[in-house]
């Protein structure tokens, strides 16, 4: 499904140049559920960035179904994130403005559905994700863990390929964090690709495969 | 993304910070106030002007006897000999050698006190035979008067210049005979006949002097449509009689109306002074307000007029025995001096909504880079670069469009007072809707350098914000 080929992320500091991620290549398979892990600064954050393209690489190649993506322009890209790819972060990042229903309508409008499947979609979303009661309620009136779920509702809006999560449960008590990480893992069952950054190794665990990054390089055979 | 989940997003970030929007509204909307107002006064100051230049006072030459206060440092005897002048109806004549002059007539104000010195008399006179008909042919006997129609003996005949002795002029005096007369004076002008046609006057009822009647100061009175209206309301002033002083002045024309205040005025023949019967010792005592009026085809032409006229009236009286001025000029001058003011005025009101408009741009950039994360998210749901202008720029939209609607209301108030208070010219919508929107285009470019700001941080930069 995608392929990195030879990716390097370099930060220009004035004279000093940081490379966050160094000659990585991998591929991660369709129905994947891949956990990448690394101590803080490694690059993870980074890579999961490069991956849901809402950042380009300094050098290398990006292949998505064998279509190099690497230098498309803006609206290409953002049809890519929206039609392909789901994000869950681990602060919700939810709009506080907009209620539930009206936070996973949202990546629908950009596909250019019509409010009322929007709307239809968003609904049973949200029911499936266990908020069908809270569905007007705005995020400042929910606990954490719905916010998860309602950003989950929200990944899930447009039927993505991939879901790429950032320590989806870093903001959570391990309860609420176990039902997201089960809802990843019901998802992932479903065909969903998963990937998954993440600092606890138990959670690593879980996944199909992980990959470890140091100092912005794999650690052993990634792909 | 759809316009109007822009539009609910924005009010609600609008909402989220009231006191800033609010702010921000005041600000936008004194800036366009402000600049519309200062357009609109412009506009105003040009067609004030144009209005005002376009009045036949403002294509005229005067020339004066030498009378005003700049010549009263003047010695005590060239004084008197240079005010021993007194222009006649002959020098009228100076038109027909200064080809740029189309007419040229004596125009001096009166003012009959009809409470003390005078009656508004019902009975007519006889110059018409005592009927009053619109555009009868009339004699152009003048002072000789016949008797009146109505059996009464004209007893004013020649009354204004022998009066027959003092008891037969007393006994012979008509008492008013009507209803007591709405005003206590008559206002006008002692003209001679192209003072008629300079000022496109004409008569509405009966007809105006001509030169024969002036000539014999023929006692006959014109008056202006509303002033005809106010003192006959029967609407019959053709050959009514006004005693004023001594003399009896009968009625022979009435003007169409001209909407200005000439309609509230009465005219009667210039008096045209015998020269050779004032000795000169006493011509400065005389009083005649002698001012002769030329006019001009082309206003552009005033100043070679005014040096043909120089030289004509230096051959006759000396040089520098008259005063030639042309009015235009000090009108202008002071119109320009109201035009620059009026430009400083929008020059700092266009300042004021520059400073207002780059304060605007600020606090919305502020905004936005609150919002830096937002961006991220929204481009990691799929909204690419010109979604995330559009989400600020209606934002921004929303602030001008509501500043614009109180800019709308300050410059209709503002326009409200000029109407008021200034003279002259009108406050034209278009240039005031032309105000408004130049300076809400201002605003609105102004705001939309947040709004690209805003857009083209990259995702990921956006994303790390907190």
């Amino acid at each position: 499904m995608i392929t990195l080929e030879h990716i390097e992320k370099k930060y220009d500091l004035g004279q000093v140049k940081v490379a966050a991620l160094d000659d990585v290549t991998l591929k991660i398979d369709q129905g994947e559920y891949v956990a990448v892990m690394g101590p803080s600064g490694s690059g993870k954050s980074t890579l999961l960035n490069i991956l849901g393209i809402l950042d380009n690489p300094s050098g290398g190649r990006y292949l998505l179904e064998g279509h190099e993506i690497t230098d498309l322009p803006d609206k290409e890209r953002a049809r890519i994130r929206n039609k392909h790819f789901g994000f869950v972060f681990q602060s919700f990042n939810l709009f506080p403005e907009l209620s539930a229903v009206e936070n996973v309508m949202l990546p629908m409008s950009y596909a250019g559905i019509s409010f009322s499947q929007r709307k239809q979609r968003a609904s049973e979303l949200l029911e499936w994700i266990g908020l069908g009661d809270r569905m007007h309620h705005l995020p400042t009136m929910m606990s954490g863990g719905e916010q998860q779920r309602v950003a989950i509702a929200r990944a899930l809006a447009n039927e993505p390929d991939l879901i790429l999560a950032d320590e989806p449960t870093g903001n959570l008590p391990s309860d609420r964090g176990e039902e997201i990480l089960q809802t990843l893992e019901d998802l992932n069952k479903q065909g969903v690709t998963v990937v998954m950054v993440t600092h606890n190794e138990m959670q690593g665990q879980r996944a199909n495969r992980i990959i470890r990054i140091q100092d912005g390089k794999i650690q052993g055979a990634a792909a | 993304m759809k316009i109007g989940e822009d539009v609910r997003m924005s009010l609600r970030s609008i909402q989220k910070r009231p006191v800033e929007s609010l702010l921000l509204v005041l600000g936008i909307a004194l800036g366009i106030g402000a600049t519309a107002s200062g357009i609109s006064m412009i506009s105003h100051s040009l067609t004030a002007k144009r209005e005002l230049l376009s009045s036949t006072q403002y294509k005229e030459i005067v020339v004066r006897v030498r009378e005003s206060a700049a010549d009263m440092d003047l010695p005590a005897v060239p004084k008197i000999n240079e005010q021993s002048v007194i222009l006649t109806w002959e020098d009228l004549s100076a038109k027909t050698d200064v080809p740029d002059i189309q007419y040229a007539y004596l125009a001096n104000d009166f003012i009959i006190r009809i409470a003390n010195f005078g009656a508004i008399l019902n009975r007519t006179g006889t110059r018409n035979g005592g009927v009053s008909q619109s555009g009868q042919a009339r004699s152009t006997s003048g002072s000789a008067r016949g008797p009146a129609t109505d059996g009464t003996e004209a007893s004013t005949a020649g009354r204004n210049s022998d009066g027959g002795g003092a008891d037969g002029f007393f006994q012979d005096l008509p008492t008013p005979d009507g209803p007591a007369p709405t005003v206590d004076e008559i206002r006008g002008k002692r003209v001679s006949p192209e003072y008629f046609q300079a000022w496109d006057l004409f008569a509405a009822q009966g007809s105006l002097f001509t030169q024969q009647e002036m000539e014999s100061q023929a006692p006959y009175i014109i008056l202006g449509s509303g002033l005809g209206a106010t003192l006959y309301e029967d609407g019959q002033p053709m050959g009514r009689e006004i005693l004023v002083f001594r003399n009896l002045y009968e009625v022979i024309g009435v003007l169409e109306p001209t909407g200005t205040k000439l309609d509230e005025l009465a005219y009667l023949p210039a008096i045209m002074p015998d020269i050779d019967q004032i000795p000169s010792f006493a011509r400065q005592f005389v009083g005649l307000n002698t001012t002769l009026h030329y006019t001009v085809y082309d206003s552009e032409r005033l100043e070679q007029a005014k040096a043909q006229l120089a030289a004509w009236f230096s051959q006759v009286y000396g040089d520098g025995g008259v005063v030639i001025s042309i009015p235009r000029e000090e009108v202008e001058a002071a119109q320009d001096r109201s035009t620059r003011l009026v430009s400083v005025i929008l020059f700092l009101a266009i300042a004021g909504l520059l400073i207002a408009s780059v304060n605007v741009s600020n606090i919305l950039l502020g905004r936005a880079m609150r919002k830096r994360k937002n961006i991220g998210i929204l481009k990691a749901l799929g909204a690419t670069v010109r979604d995330v202008f559009g989400l600020f720029f209606i934002e921004a939209f929303l602030i001008g469009v509501t500043g614009a609607v109180g800019g709308i209301g300050i410059s209709i108030l503002i326009s409200q007072l000029m109407i008021a208070t200034l003279a002259g010219g009108t406050v034209i919508s278009i240039m005031l809707f032309l105000g408004i929107l130049t300076s809400w285009a201002i605003t609105t470019s102004l705001t939309i350098i947040p709004a690209m700001q805003a857009s083209r941080i990259p995702a990921a930069d956006a994303l790390r914000y907190e």
